[in-house]
C-alpha cells in the first residue's frame, strides 16, 4: 500500500522536481529562473499539439517513446519503499536493466531516423552507458553490505556521478542547449514532437526522481534521512552544475573512473571492515 | 556453509541456461547474417542498412537475436545475464573476504564487458538492420520459403525461455542432479520470472505503436537539411570514440586522404581508413612465440642420440646418488 502510494507520488511530482532543479540552477546564476511548474506547463504544451512521425523509418521510432516511458515506470515501481528501504539483489538488477532496455530503443530509434545528430548522439550515450555500466551496478550493490557511513557516503557519491550522466547534467552534459553538436540526450529526441516528445520528456522526468531516490536509499536510516538525502541532493546537483565547465567528451571517462574507484572503495571498505 | 554449496548447484543450472541461450541467439544471429548475406551480398555493416524494413521476416527476427545478444528483457539473454550478475552481487556478502573482494572486481568486469557488447550489437541493430540502405541495389526479394522457419523456431525459443524462464529451471535442473548426485536442489525456488520487468515496456510499445502508426510521417528533419542516404552515420563513426576511449588497447590509427582540386577546402574526393591493433593478442601472440622459440631450443636436449640419452640417465643417476645420500 505504501508502495504504490510512493509510486504515485514519485510519478506526480517528479516534473515538480526538475522544475525545482532548474530554478535553483537559475537562482545560482543569478537569473530569475522559470516557476517551478514550468515542466508541467511544458508537458500540457507538448500534449496538445500534433505528434508527428518521421518518415521513411522502421516501426522502431514509433515503439520508442512507448518502451521508454513503460521502462520509466518500471524503473519508477522498483525503487523500494522509502520507508524500509533496502534494495533486493533482483531489483538491483532489474533497475540496471530496465535503464539499459529504455536506452537500448532510443539509440537505435535515434539511429534509424538518419540524422547525423542523432546518430552522433547515440553513439557518445552508448559509450558513457557502456562505462558508467559497472559503477551503477557496483554501487546499487553496496545495498547488500552492511550498513557503514563512511562506506555508504562513498557509494551515494560515486552514484551522484552516475546521476549526472543519466540526468545529462553539467560536466557531462548540458540540460540548457540545444545545441546539437554538444547534445548526448537530447540529442537522440530531436526528431520527435509533441506527445511522443511529451512521453520520453516526462521518462528522463520520472527517470531522474527515481534515481534521486535510489541514491538516498544507499545511505542508512529510516524515511527521514532518505527524505533529508533526496532534498540534500537536489541542492547538490544545481550547484554541482554551476560549479564546473561541461568536460571535453574524451575527459568524462576520467569522471566514471572516479565513480567506479568510490564504488569499490565503498565495497572493499565493508567487506574488509576497515570503517566498521 | 550449506548456503554456498547450493547456491553453488544452482550456479551449475545457470551455467547450463546460459549456454542454452547462447545457443539460440548465436545461431539466430548466424542464420540471419546468411539471409542478409544471400539478398546483399555482403554481411559489411558499412553496406548495409535499412535491412529491418526490407527483410520483412528475418529483420524483426534479427532484432531478437540483437536484443538477447544485448542481454535485454524480454529474451533468454537478460534471463541468463541476470542470473549470472544475481551470483556475483550475492557473492559480494557471503564467503572469504578475499573472494568477495574479487567478486567485486569481477562484476565490474563483467558490467563493462556487458557494455561494450551492448555497444557492438546496438551498432549491428541501429546501423547495419536500420536506416537507410548504404551501398548497392539488394537482389531480389527475400525468400519467404521453409528456411526461415528455422530462426522464427529460434527466436521463438529466445522469447519463451527470457518470459518462461523457471519452464527451464526443471529440465536443467535434472541434468545437473544426474551430474553431482548429491545435490539438493529445491525446485520451488524460481520466484516471479524476471522478464517481467519487460510487461510494462512492451506495452508501452504496442500502445504507442497504436497510437502513432497513423500519424503524419515528416521528413527528418536535421536542422532543416535534407537526410542524404550517404549523411547517416557509419559504424565506423559510431564506434570511434569507444575506440578513442579504449585507445591504449586498440590504437587506433586514423588516416584522411584528400584529393585536392586546386583550393584545399573543396577537395574532389575524400578516403578515410581507421585502423585498429589489437594490442592484448598481439602481446598474446608474441608471448606464444616466445614460448614456440623456447620449445624449438629445448628440442636440442631430445637429440634422439642413444648415447645423449644414456649420459642424462647417468646424470640422473649421479644426481640421485649425491641428493639420496
Amino acid at each position: 500500500m505504501t508502495h504504490t502510494l510512493q509510486v504515485i507520488v514519485l510519478l506526480a511530482i517528479a516534473p515538480a522536481l526538475q522544475g525545482v532543479l532548474a530554478a535553483l540552477r537559475a537562482r545560482l546564476s543569478g537569473r530569475p529562473g522559470p516557476p517551478v511548474i514550468q515542466p508541467y506547463r511544458t508537458l500540457r504544451k507538448l500534449l496538445n499539439k500534433e505528434a508527428l512521425v518521421p518518415a521513411h523509418t522502421s516501426i522502431v521510432p514509433l515503439l520508442a517513446p512507448g518502451v521508454a516511458l513503460g521502462s520509466t515506470v518500471t524503473l519508477a515501481i522498483l525503487v523500494p519503499p522509502i520507508a524500509h528501504g533496502r534494495l533486493s539483489i533482483s531489483s538491483v538488477l532489474a533497475i540496471a536493466f530496465t535503464l539499459a532496455l529504455g536506452r537500448f530503443v532510443l539509440v537505435v530509434a535515434a539511429l534509424d531516423t538518419r540524422s547525423a545528430f542523432a546518430g552522433m548522439a547515440a553513439s557518445r550515450e552508448m559509450l558513457f552507458a557502456s562505462l558508467t555500466e559497472a559503477p551503477l551496478i557496483l554501487a546499487l550493490a553496496t545495498s547488500q553490505l552492511g550498513s557503514d557511513l563512511f562506506g555508504s557516503l562513498l557509494a551515494s557519491a560515486g552514484f551522484l556521478i552516475i546521476i549526472l550522466a543519466e540526468t545529462a547534467r553539467m560536466p557531462v552534459d548540458n540540460q540548457e542547449t540545444h545545441y546539437e553538436l554538444t547534445m548526448i540526450h537530447e540529442g537522440m529526441l530531436l526528431e520527435y514532437g509533441g506527445p511522443p516528445l511529451a512521453a520520453l520528456t516526462y521518462a528522463s522526468y520520472v527517470r531522474q526522481a527515481a534515481l534521486f531516490v535510489l541514491a538516498a536509499l544507499l545511505l542508512p536510516g529510516g524515511a527521514l534521512v532518505a527524505c533529508g538525502a533526496v532534498v540534500t541532493i537536489a541542492v547538490i546537483v544545481p550547484v554541482i552544475e554551476r560549479s564546473f565547465a561541461k568536460m571535453r567528451l574524451f575527459e568524462v571517462p576520467t569522471l566514471f573512473v572516479a565513480a567506479l574507484i568510490l564504488t569499490l572503495a565503498s565495497i572493499a571498505i565493508r567487506i574488509v571492515g576497515v570503517g566498521a | 556453509m550449506p548456503s554456498v554449496i547450493s547456491s553453488g548447484k544452482w550456479s551449475h543450472v545457470k551455467l547450463k541456461r546460459r549456454v542454452v541461450t547462447h545457443a539460440l541467439f548465436k545461431s539466430l544471429l548466424f542464420l540471419g547474417a546468411g539471409s542478409i548475406a544471400e539478398r546483399y551480398g555482403t554481411t559489411d555493416i558499412k553496406h548495409l542498412g535499412g535491412v529491418f524494413r526490407a527483410l520483412r521476416l528475418s529483420g524483426p527476427l534479427l532484432a531478437i537475436g540483437c536484443m538477447a545478444a544485448t542481454a535485454l528483457p524480454p529474451t533468454s539473454g537478460f534471463t541468463s545475464e541476470f542470473a549470472v550478475f544475481t551470483a556475483f552481487v550475492r557473492a559480494l556478502s557471503v564467503g572469504p573476504e578475499l573472494l568477495r573482494l574479487t567478486a567485486a572486481g569481477a562484476l565490474a568486469l563483467l558490467a563493462t564487458a556487458a557494455g561494450l557488447a551492448a555497444i557492438a550489437y546496438v551498432c549491428v541493430f541501429g546501423i547495419g538492420l536500420l536506416g537507410s540502405r548504404r551501398g548497392k541495389r539488394a537482389r531480389g526479394n527475400e525468400r519467404g520459403d521453409w528456411s526461415l522457419l528455422g530462426i522464427a523456431m529460434l527466436a521463438l525459443g529466445i522469447l519463451i525461455i527470457g518470459i518462461a524462464a523457471p519452464l527451464l529451471v526443471v529440465p536443467l535442473a535434472t541434468i545437473t542432479l544426474a551430474i553431482i548426485p548429491s545435490a539438493h536442489l529445491a525446485l520451488a525456488h524460481p520466484p516471479i520470472p524476471p522478464a517481467a520487468i519487460a510487461a510494462l515496456p512492451v506495452l508501452g510499445g504496442l500502445v504507442s505503436l497504436a497510437a502513432l502508426r497513423h500519424m503524419r510521417a515528416v521528413p527528418t528533419w536535421t536542422c532543416g537539411s535534407p537526410v542524404s542516404k550517404r549523411a547517416q552515420y557509419t559504424a565506423t563513426a559510431f564506434a570511434h570514440p569507444v575506440a578513442l576511449v579504449f585507445r591504449s588497447f586498440v590504437h587506433p590509427v586514423r588516416n584522411i586522404a584528400l584529393r585536392a582540386s586546386g583550393s584545399r577546402w573543396f577537395p574532389k574526393s575524400m578516403v578515410y581508413t581507421e585502423r585498429i591493433r589489437y594490442v592484448v593478442d598481439e602481446a598474446m601472440r608474441s608471448l606464444t612465440a616466445f614460448g614456440q622459440r623456447l620449445a624449438l631450443r629445448a628440442r636440442i636436449l631430445q637429440g634422439g642420440l642413444l648415447r645423449v640419452y644414456l649420459g642424462y640417465a647417468m646424470l640422473a643417476l649421479i644426481a640421485v646418488l649425491l641428493f639420496a645420500r
